[in-house]
């Protein structure tokens, strides 16, 4: 049972090292959006100087 | 201009994982704190940004004295989330922290005693507050330092302030709930062994190990993840009140106490478990409930985005704010995007979604001239757009408002409920007391933990919860159909409603005439007659007017000049009479322009409208205006249900009378004036019956105000001055039939929710009392019973099945996450 005496307070160190991890992601919004992060990849990314191009003229039309 | 290294606002460093961010002058700032977000985001909306950029210090952090809120007392700045209303102003705020009836109470109790407060409505569920104030007897500061002494965080009210405030509590709780369920996993494991050891024999030193470990992992969950349950009673306390947090911290603190007592004495039972149960389980609870919250919060309202951006005269683009975009502002909006404001397309093309406002998901097409509201999805082109709203007035903020006061209502079910609560917390505690004197005399059973579980398993949250949820549920699912429920109490009134009225135009009709010929009766010619119509009918709200309008004339292939009237007068349900070069002339009903005239034989679906120059007639115009479709069904559809269904109508015309008989009317009346529908209606009262008005909401609003239930078509209308209980959005009359269902099944889930709570803390409370239930029972059944009443009103508001296009993953999500 000498043991315990080592593997206890390892134990605590473990579930300290998970609050801290734990904390560090909830802070950082990792747990923000469980949804969108998935779809994300399905997503193209906007190119911002396409977008100049892309404006409607307001002759046109 | 100072050097920004901490909070934009206050100057004070920024607190680790603070994410709050505002763009301000066209730059995303940081900020400390939702005070200073708050703050900030009020003095960039009424356009006193230049503050920053004049100031040489920064500004106090809005904190505990009244001097901070200073800021407030700014006409400008309250304007943002007050409005005028009889006798002072109807602000809003958001208060973050509050949890139970005692809360609402205290909040409610206290602001009610300051003077020229007027009224105070908290709405738990969604931690806002609506206060009634007059100006010149009380300051609003001084209500932000009031609710700031009691111990909550008060902000004004912003939906996107709100937004981050729900997600900063939604990431405190989850920060507590993960340490809570980590430290319990662990606790139990070291029960499991005490409880071994208890009966196959433990040496003393072990057993004194494990106990020091539970120790070592229960006390983050007492001092860190049990706090919101301590914060919480030790507020119901210095309120003079037991709100439902009380037995639960003395059932915490109880176990946690005796347990550490007995950790130091080596002798006793240790109960660190039950301690981490209870607080995850209840914490568990709390956080469901605050996402189930969230999700409906932004279903409900696809959060425009913070920026826009501005088309310059030479071309050049611009990201500005929202709150700083001016009427005539050209805006581009790209495909895929939300379109931030009210405003014309004045180029490109495109096809929008616009379910926020209709609960269509097909999308429409759109082209130039047409009009796009904010809110609605972009999907495949790009458009340019004259914004004609400045944000705060667009449609989606003025439903907001109706929203938010609807749901700020208090229904009487609801306050029974929580005085009934309040009376059960203070039997929770005699009953526990009891238990544990009872059971202290009977050997070989364990008193304290019979004592916890009944402090723990009666808490009377189910109660409380039954009838919020079950209204603003049912609020949300009507809004997601496109029926904006003003005034939630008439969900309940609507089951006894007997006799419905309907009007004609506008209601039954498209309200949308279209001129069909114009017989002149002297010179005048075609287009003389008509510029002086147009003229006489520009801003008059009536519907008829709207078919005079140059556009509407254009599309029915006439041409106009454009004349000035001065000394206009509208004779509502009459007509409208003014000056143009110094002649009098008179346009509407028969009698109204004073002639005696034939009537023109026009066909029954038509009507006419007349013009005289003095006591001569000049010339006479008949009018077309269309049935709506889905008119006819919902007319039976009445029926069907056995209400008993009147047409009244200002229109002279036969068609009236056809009209009635072609529908299926119950009784009908031509040619009334507001005057006689009124009456009408009070006569019906009289008689016991419970009367709802179906119009345009705009022409008839006394009429409106004297039925019980008052439904308006709110097409296009503003919604501002609107005095209906219920809106259709989208102008569909078959929706009132869809308004009946949800309000019938409201009432279903409403009458389920309360007997199920008043079942639950009866038979929980005597079961715990009798040592029946082991204290993790208790605390999965307190958490169960109110999860069970906030899911079951939420199968009101279950999504109705629908093609979804890609681009609505996004809607709803705060664009300042990916900031």
């Amino acid at each position: 049972m000498a043991s315990l005496y080592i593997l206890l307070p390892i134990a605590l160190l473990f579930f300290a090292a998970f609050c801290a991890l734990f904390l560090w992601a909830v802070n950082h919004h990792q747990f923000d959006d469980l949804e969108r992060e998935a779809r994300r990849i399905l997503y193209d990314d906007t190119d911002q100087t396409a977008i100049k191009q892309d404006i409607p003229d307001s002759g046109a039309n | 201009m100072l050097i920004e290294s901490g909070c934009y606002h206050c100057g004070e460093p920024l607190p680790r994982g603070a994410d709050y961010r505002l763009l301000i002058d066209g730059r995303e700032q940081r900020l400390c704190c939702p005070a200073c977000l708050a703050v900030s985001e009020c003095i960039v909306a009424s356009g006193l940004g230049d503050y920053y950029l004049m100031r040489e210090q920064h500004a106090e952090r809005p904190g505990d004295s009244r001097d901070d809120f200073a800021q407030y007392d700014v006409p400008a700045v309250y304007q943002q989330f007050s409005h005028a209303i009889d006798g002072g102003w109807r602000s809003q705020l958001s208060i973050a922290d509050m949890h139970c009836a005692a809360c609402a109470w205290l909040i409610e109790a206290r602001l009610g005693e300051l003077p020229g407060v007027m009224a105070v409505h908290v709405n738990l569920q969604r931690g806002a507050v609506t206060i009634d104030w007059q100006l010149g007897q009380c300051q609003l500061s001084a209500l932000f330092a009031a609710i700031n002494q009691l111990g909550y965080c008060a902000q004004a009210w912003s939906a996107q302030g709100h937004w981050q405030q729900l997600n900063a509590q939604r990431r405190a709780l989850l920060r507590r709930l993960g340490v809570a369920g980590v430290a319990m996993m662990q606790l139990l494991m070291v029960a499991i062994a005490l409880y071994a050891g208890d009966f196959q024999g433990i040496d003393s030193d072990s057993r004194q190990l494990l106990r020091w470990y539970s120790l070592a992992l229960a006390t983050p969950v007492i001092f860190y993840s049990s706090q919101p349950f301590f914060k919480g009673a030790w507020r119901s306390i210095r309120g003079g009140r037991l709100g439902m947090d009380v037995p639960v911290s003395l059932a915490l603190l109880a176990a946690y106490g005796a347990s550490v007592r007995a950790t130091l004495s080596g002798t006793g039972h240790v109960y660190f478990d039950t301690v981490s149960m209870f607080s995850f389980f209840l914490l568990l609870s709390r956080y469901v409930q605050g996402a189930l919250q969230m999700r409906r919060e932004a279903a409900m309202r696809p959060l425009l985005p913070m920026t826009a951006r501005k088309c310059a005269a030479d071309g050049s683009i611009e990201w500005l704010a929202l709150p700083s975009l001016r009427e005539g502002d050209e805006l581009i909006v790209q495909p895929g995007e939300v379109v931030p404001a009210d405003g014309q397309v004045v180029a490109g093309s495109s096809s929008v979604e616009d379910s926020v406002f209709s609960g269509e998901f097909m999308p429409r097409n759109i082209a130039v001239g047409d009009a796009v509201l904010a809110g609605c999805h972009n999907i495949d082109g790009s458009l340019r757009l004259r914004v004609s709203r400045a944000s705060q007035q667009c449609r989606l903020s003025q439903i907001d408002k109706l929203l938010d006061s609807a749901r700020g209502a208090k229904p009487a079910t609801s306050e029974l409920a929580d005085r009934i609560s309040g009376h059960f917390t203070a039997l929770v505690l005699c009953c526990s007391v009891a238990a544990y004197a009872y059971w202290a005399l009977q050997p070989g059973h364990s008193a304290f933990l019979t004592a916890l579980a009944v402090l723990v398993v009666s808490c009377p949250c189910a109660l409380s919860l039954a009838t919020p949820s079950s209204y603003a549920a049912a609020v949300s699912a009507l809004r997601r159909r496109g029926v904006l429920v003003a005034n939630a109490a008439v969900l309940e009134s609507l089951a006894s409603i007997s006799h419905v009225i309907f009007d004609k135009t506008g209601t039954l009709t498209e309200g949308r005439p279209q001129l069909l010929r114009v017989e002149s009766q002297s010179g005048y010619s075609d287009r003389e007659l008509l510029s002086l119509a147009a003229a006489l009918e520009s801003g008059s709200p009536h519907p008829i007017a709207r078919a005079f309008t140059e556009d509407a004339l254009r599309r029915a292939g006439y041409a106009i000049d454009a004349r000035t009237v001065c000394r206009q007068e509208i004779k509502a349900g009459q007509g409208v009479s003014g000056d143009i070069d110094g002649r009098h002339y008179r346009i509407g009903r028969r009698e109204f322009c004073a002639v005696n005239a034939a009537r023109s034989r026009c066909s029954e679906e038509q009507m006419t409208v007349y013009l005289s120059e003095g006591e001569q007639l000049i010339g006479r115009f008949v009018l077309q205006d269309s049935l709506r479709c889905d008119a006819q069904a919902s007319v039976a559809e009445f029926r069907r249900r056995g209400i008993r269904t009147l047409l009244l109508s200002g229109d002279v015309s036969a068609e009236v009378a056809r009209l009635a008989a072609d529908m299926g009317f119950d009784d009908y009346r031509a040619s009334c004036s507001a005057g006689d529908k009124l009456q009408r209606i009070r006569q019906l009262q009289q008689g016991g019956a419970v009367v709802m008005m179906v119009g345009d909401g705009v022409n008839d609003a006394p009429v409106m105000a004297a039925a019980d239930v008052s439904v308006a078509m709110a097409g296009a209308s503003d919604l501002t001055n609107s005095c209906a209980d219920v809106l259709l959005l989208n102008d569909q009359l078959s929706l009132l039939s869809t308004v009946f269902v949800v309000a019938a099944k409201m009432r279903r889930v409403l009458r389920q929710n309360i007997v199920w709570a008043l079942l639950y803390n009866g038979c929980a409370l005597p079961a715990a009392a009798l040592g029946l239930v082991p204290p993790w029972l208790a605390a999965i059944g307190m958490s169960l019973s109110s999860l069970v009443v906030v899911i079951n009103a939420l199968r009101l508001d279950r999504q109705p099945l629908a093609v979804t296009p890609p681009v609505l993953l996004s809607a709803g999500e705060p664009r300042w996450q990916h900031g």
